[in-house]
Parts: C-alpha cells; structure tokens; sequence
C-alpha cells in the first residue's frame, strides 16, 4: 500500500520561528508561539492570520490553550508566564520576568488550574492568575509538566525521574526514580502509567498501581518525543528515522516486541496522536509528515509535505464540518493543514 | 564530529579558569571587539558581562549521568537544553561561548558535544580555554584537582596576570603547564589581552586540523633546562648561589653563531655529552669550555665561585642541568656581566611531581591497524577514567592515508585524513591525563607497530 498525499486544506506562512502551536478546545482557533515573543492566532478552519499580539519580550517556549474557556498560557525565556483572555484581550502576568527561561505551561483536565515552571520550579496557578502555589524545587530543570487524567496529581520530569505533586497543598507525595535525565513526561490518558522518554536512549516507565517500572531501550538516538493514544493501548516513541509504539493492551510491552513503523528518511521530531481514534502523526528533520494507522498496518497512508524540519504537529476538530484536521508548521514558519477525511 | 556539514555548523568556545584568572575579562573583550558577529553567551556564575546585542543566558551547570555510571556518558544538561533552544531562532547565532564556574569539570562540556545527536548535528565544539592566574595557579593546582583538569583539558592556555610576577618565575609556570599538557598552546596574557584570532576558530576538536599545530612533546627530552650562546671571554668568573639542588651539571661546546638554530643543533651534541659521567668541581675550581661534562659541588651555603676557561676567545653554547634563575647563577668576563645572544629553556625531564601529565609516542613506522585498535580500546576501557583528551595520528600499513583521531576520556573520533604521499610515514600518539605509565603506553604502542 503506498501512502497518499492530499492536498493541504490550507496552507500558510508566518514570519518566525515557531516555538509552539496549539489548537482551542472549541477547534476553531491555532495559536502559535514564536522566537520573536509575538502569539499568532490563526482560523482553523481557512488558515488565515486572525491576530498578532506580543506577548513576550523575548522566545517562546510553550503554549497551552484552557480546556474549556478562550484562555491561552505561555511561557518564555524572559522568563515570564502568561495568560491571555482572547475574549477580552487582556493580559495577565503570572509569573514576572526573570533570569532564568520559563519553559513549560500545562492546564489541569478541567481547566482550573495552570501549571507551570520555571527553571527547577514549578508552581500552580489559580484560573484568574492571580494567586499562585509554589512547588518544591526538583533537582534540575523541569523537563516536562504532566497532569493525571483525575487532576488529582501534577508531574514533573527532571534529573533523576519524575516528582508527583498534590496540587492543594503543594506538597510532594510520590518519587517514581530512574537514574538519568528525563526528556519529556507523558501521563496515560487512563491514569495508570507514567511515561518519559531519556537522554540515554532509551524509554523509561511506570505503572501507577504497583510502582513497578521498566526500561526499554535500544533507541540509535534520545526519545525527544513520545505520545499515547485515546485510549492508552500504545505509546508511541521517536528516536531516531524509526518509531517504535510499545502496545499497552495486553500482556506487554514488557517482553513483548514493539510495532516498528518506518518510512521516514530524517530522525523523527514530533509524534501525535489524535485526541479521538487510533490515528498517529509524524514529523521528521527534512519536513515529511506521516499518518500512520498502527493498529492497521505499518506502513504510513498518508504522506504530507512542509519545507523544513518539523516544529509542532496537532489535530483539531472542526466544529463546523465536524472535520478532524492534522496541522503542522516548521521551523521557517510553514503552516498547514489536511483533513483527515478527504 | 567529523560530518561534510562541519562548517555550517555553530562554533562554541568553552572558557574555564578559577575564579579571578580573568574570564570574564576575556568574554568582555571578545564581547567588545568582535564586532559584526552575534554572540550568545552562556554563564553558570554570575558575572558582570552585558553587551546589548548579544544574549547572555544564565543556565545552572547541571551534570546528567546517565544510569550506567560510565564517565564518559556524563553531559551538561544545561548546555543540552539551551544549545537546542538556540537553534531555533530565525536569526541564528554565529558563535555561543560557554563560560563555566571555577570549579567546573571541562569533560561533561566537551562529553556533550560528541554524545548528543541534536547537538553534534548543529554545533561544533571550536575548543577549550583554560585561563590561569600567574600569581595563584600553584595555588589552586596544589589545592583542586579541577584546576589540574582544566589545564588538562584545554586546548590553548591562557597564561594570565604575567605582569604581577617575575619574568623566571612566568618561564616556570608556562613549564609546569608545559608538562601537564602538551598538546595546548601557551599565550602568555596581561588583563587577558591575548590576540583574538588564537583563541577563537581553533579546531581543537577538528580532526582535520589535529595535530596541524605540533604538541611539543615532539620536541626532544633533554638531560638540561636550559641553554644559551655567550660570547666567552678567555676567562670568566661563573658565580652560583644556593639552589634547589645540591649540584649542577654543566657543559659548553663551541658554536659559530648565535641563531637559535645553532642553539638546537648544539643542544643535540650536549646531549651525548650529557649521557657520560661529569667531572666533579669544587667552588674555587676550573671549568674548560669545550671540554666534556662538570658537576658543579654547590653544597653549603653562601656564594660559590667557579672559573670558567675559554680555549679561544668567542661563542659557546652553555646548557645547563638545571635553569641559571634557580641558583641566580650570573657568568662575568673583565668587562662585567655577560649576558647570553640566545637563549633557550626546554622542558624538563618528568622529574615534577604532577599526577597530571602528557605522554607523546612517536614512531617513525607504520601500526598494524588490528593490534592498535585492540590496545587503543584497552586502554581506553581501563584509564579513560584518567585520560582527558588524547589525540593521535597514525600510519596504518594497509592504508595509504594518514589516520587521525582524537578523544575525551573513553571518546574517541577518529577518519582517514590525506594521503601520506612521499612524506616518510610515522605513527604519534599523545595522551594527557591522571597517573599515566608512560613506560606501559610505549611498550604497548611499540607492540602495534608493522
């Protein structure tokens, strides 16, 4: 079966870097963070540039859209966290600006409560931003914030594993350890695993229940980006031109083989799945983008294009047409996007 | 970190010196005079550094070992993760300069550079600056064992604040640091005002370029410190005070001019003559230039005076066994003071006590590229731990191209380089590093050659 390419819905060009890109909870909005500071907000639905705020005084380093409300989080080297209402067009500073790089937001499921880091710090932030709870540092920089599916529990990766935190009281209940550093911090959607990818080439994770946890390793280069489906049945891993989807549902992966999936020629940089069916999306170094059907078949469907290596990949559903799109930009500011459908 | 793309890829210059040898003071100066490039600078101390159009990012020096313990597997995470967000920025940077704490550890720096993909695939490590305080190296030398390691890692040597010591003293330390690391080069600095272009754009790193300076452990070993030309009157009166020997050994052999060429090739015949036994002296004695070895009897305290005799009047190579400053030796004719026309100090011996040290092998033959391979990863496996940078080139009798490589601890990169053509084909080795056995590397390089 050979993989089709379709025409992109839409295709764009901003003028940045994008550091970030994150589609709305309601899907009719992309907002995409750039070197430059600035928050572009883009129309899902026909790509066209709705605005362009300033929002940091210098990169960006993440973006996180509220769940529920139009309220967008970031995070930047000037070391400041904020929230933008895109309702009101206000601004709030939740975090002021500083010497040392803000790098992660994260929203909790429900949308009450933000989580973000600077440095060794993280810390959660009330809904209106004002008001904030100061985590205890962990032992490096944040590499990751991550949320349990319940909201009950905020995790954060680092040098030396990954530190859970009770977000009322602040307090640090649980230490999941492995020696090395933690790249990223993936929670299973159903709660029960928590998974990181390590600079030591190889894939680190943890089942809630018993604690237990496992390596798995023999990646040619560091899983700087993993990714679960729905319904937490795979977790995807980059690492090299391959990428390897450990499979959840049955006895494994412990001791059991991986689904190997390659077609891409550069090393992988961003995986994602969509929030609804077993469809997982790839970017590699050279911009060729893959959708993969793994429960189906390992070799891609769909083959899509962008110039240049690919920063952020993400799926939003269209409220109008009820379309599931994939959008991707790249590092010269390439953005675009192809229905799932056609 | 040898890929076609090399040039394309950003260079990043480490500087690293105790605290007070003067880095910041060379960061602002190449801040300052480096007009046209777009620097960032990346600090893990606090330092008074602030140049509008250049970024200057504060990270913590956070050193990620990884699970298997292994030294060679340690990087900075800090550089990992700023280095990685540098890259993406529509408007790149030219040059990143990575200014490290005192007491930082060179080898995670470089370990990173040669470890991770994403970063070998953007950036390339130009080379490591050690900046040394003239006034205190022997203090943090005799105090840190980081400060041995940033001496052993670096690839130029900024001998700094020479102007707060003696001019014998400066000669001493630049061969202290000589014989802890042969492979770098020595630049002798006031307020760190060493010429831009020697330390920037080094290739330290670059195979291409290894050993395109030549270490000056390729430079003989001699029995003597020193050696210098004199026009010798038919006599003089050489006077010597107490030293930190109880004897010196002596030897004046007749040259033709005073060019340093002349010094060198005198230096070669002083040394066969150095190997047989000296004629001992006693103060009051006579000294014949020309005339074989004397060992000078200095024992006791106060002034000694020898009479040195000159067969005919004109130039003499003096090499002696230990440097004239140490005993302030001073060699005086009927018109006063002589003073020498050209003058030269070599390295000693491996008599100083340093646990930190170079050993270079070389050999004018081709190495059977199994048995070198074999040993070169024993060692590696078993004293990478000690060994801080090595690098080497090499004739591997099956290949007519020279072989260069070069390592960080357990590390090593390593290609085939140009063609040896008509040059006669020769195998070198240099190691710097921790409680090296010289006798051990060159019996176990000598077992490799063709």
């Amino acid at each position: 079966m050979r993989a089709r390419d379709v025409d992109a819905t839409w295709r764009t060009q901003i003028s940045g870097y994008p550091r970030a890109l994150d589609a709305s909870a309601d899907g009719r909005w992309l907002a995409l963070g750039l070197d430059d500071g600035h928050v572009q907000l883009v129309r899902a639905g026909t790509g066209e540039l709705d605005q362009s705020l300033k929002v940091h005084g210098d990169a960006l380093t993440a973006l996180s859209w509220n769940p529920r409300l139009p309220l967008l989080a970031s995070a930047g080297e000037d070391g400041a966290v904020k929230l933008c209402d895109m309702a009101s067009g206000t601004t709030e500073e939740v975090v002021p600006p500083g010497d040392t790089w803000a790098q992660h937001v994260a929203w909790n499921p429900k949308g009450s409560k933000l989580a973000s880091s600077v440095g060794r710090r993280a810390r959660i932030h009330a809904l209106d931003g004002r008001g904030h709870q100061e985590l205890p540092e962990v032992e490096s920089t944040v590499a990751g914030l991550a949320w349990a599916p319940d909201g009950q529990t905020l995790g954060a990766a680092c040098y030396g594993g990954v530190r859970l935190f009770e977000p009322k009281s602040g307090r640090r209940t649980r230490k999941l350890d492995w020696k090395g550093s933690m790249l990223n911090v993936a929670w299973s959607p159903n709660g029960k695993v928590v998974a990181c990818g390590c600079q030591d080439n190889s894939v680190h994770f943890w089942r809630l229940a018993t604690g237990r946890d496992s390596m798995m390793s023999g990646y040619p280069q560091k899983p700087s980006t993993i990714a679960w489906s729905h319904d937490s049945a795979l977790l995807a891993t980059g690492g090299g031109m391959q990428i390897t989807v450990w499979q959840f549902d049955g006895k494994g992966p412990e001791g059991t083989m991986p689904l190997v999936l390659e077609a891409h020629r550069t090393p992988v940089t961003h995986l994602c799945f969509s929030p609804l069916v077993k469809v997982l999306a790839s970017g590699d170094r050279t911009g060729e983008i893959l959708v993969w059907f793994p429960d189906e078949t390992t070799t891609p469907v769909r083959r899509h294009r962008l110039p240049a290596r690919i920063e952020a990949l993400t799926w939003a559903l269209d409220p109008d047409d009820a379309q599931l799109r994939l959008v991707a930009c790249d590092a010269e500011g390439h953005v675009a996007a192809w229905s799932l459908q056609a | 970190m040898s890929s076609t793309n090399e040039n394309l890829k950003i260079p990043v210059t480490v500087l690293t010196g105790f605290l007070g040898s003067g880095k910041t003071t060379l960061l602002n100066r190449i801040l300052t005079e480096n007009h046209g490039q777009r620097i960032a600078v990346i600090e893990n101390e606090f330092g008074e550094i602030g140049v509008d159009q250049d970024l200057v990012i504060n990270a913590d020096e956070e050193i990620f070992e990884m699970n298997n313990g292994c030294i060679c597997c340690t990087v900075r995470g800090d550089l990992i993760r700023v280095l990685g967000n540098l890259m993406k920025r529509r408007d790149k940077f030219d040059r990143v300069l990575v200014e490290t704490t005192g007491l930082a550890d060179p080898g995670p720096v470089a370990q990173t550079f040669f470890m991770d993909e994403d970063i070998k695939a953007d950036f390339r490590l130009d080379g490591i600056i050690t900046l040394v305080d003239a006034k205190h190296l022997s203090l943090h030398i005799d105090e840190a064992a980081e400060a041995k390691e940033q001496v052993a890692f670096a690839d130029i040597l900024v001998l700094n604040k020479t102007d707060l010591v003696s001019p014998a003293e400066v000669d001493a330390l630049e061969r202290q640091l000589r014989g802890m690391n042969a492979l770098a080069r020595i630049r002798r600095a006031q307020m760190a005002n060493v010429p831009l272009a020697e330390v920037l754009d080094v290739g330290g790193f670059d195979l291409a370029r290894a050993l395109e300076h030549k270490p000056t452990f390729l430079e003989p070993e001699y029995p003597f410190e020193w050696g210098g030309i004199y026009a010798l009157p038919s006599q003089a009166t050489l006077t010597l005070h107490e030293g930190p020997d109880p004897s010196l050994s002596l030897v004046a052999l007749p040259v033709d001019d005073a060019t340093e060429a002349t010094l060198a090739k005198a230096a070669e015949r002083a040394f066969r003559v150095f190997a047989r036994e000296g004629q001992p002296v006693t103060p009051g004695g006579r000294v014949i230039a020309g005339e074989g070895q004397y060992t000078l009897d200095l024992a006791g305290a106060g002034p000694k005076r020898f009479t040195m005799e000159a067969p005919h009047e004109g130039l003499y190579a003096l090499f002696t066994e230990h440097l004239p400053e140490e005993f302030e030796a001073t060699l005086t004719g009927p018109q006063g003071q002589l003073l020498p026309l050209a003058a030269q100090a070599y390295a000693e011996g491996h008599t100083h006590d340093e646990t930190v040290t170079s050993v270079g092998l070389s050999f004018d033959r081709a190495v059977d590229p199994e048995r070198f391979n074999a040993w070169m990863s024993g060692v590696l496996r078993k004293q990478g731990a000690d060994i801080f940078r090595m690098k080497g080139i090499v004739a591997m009798n099956d290949d007519d191209r020279r072989f260069v490589f070069q390592g960080v601890h357990m590390l090593v990169d390593g290609l085939p380089d140009r063609p040896w053509g008509n040059t006669p084909r020769s195998s070198q080795v240099v190691f710097i590093g921790r409680n090296l056995d010289r006798e051990a590397l060159t019996r176990g390089f000598e077992a490799c050659l063709a």
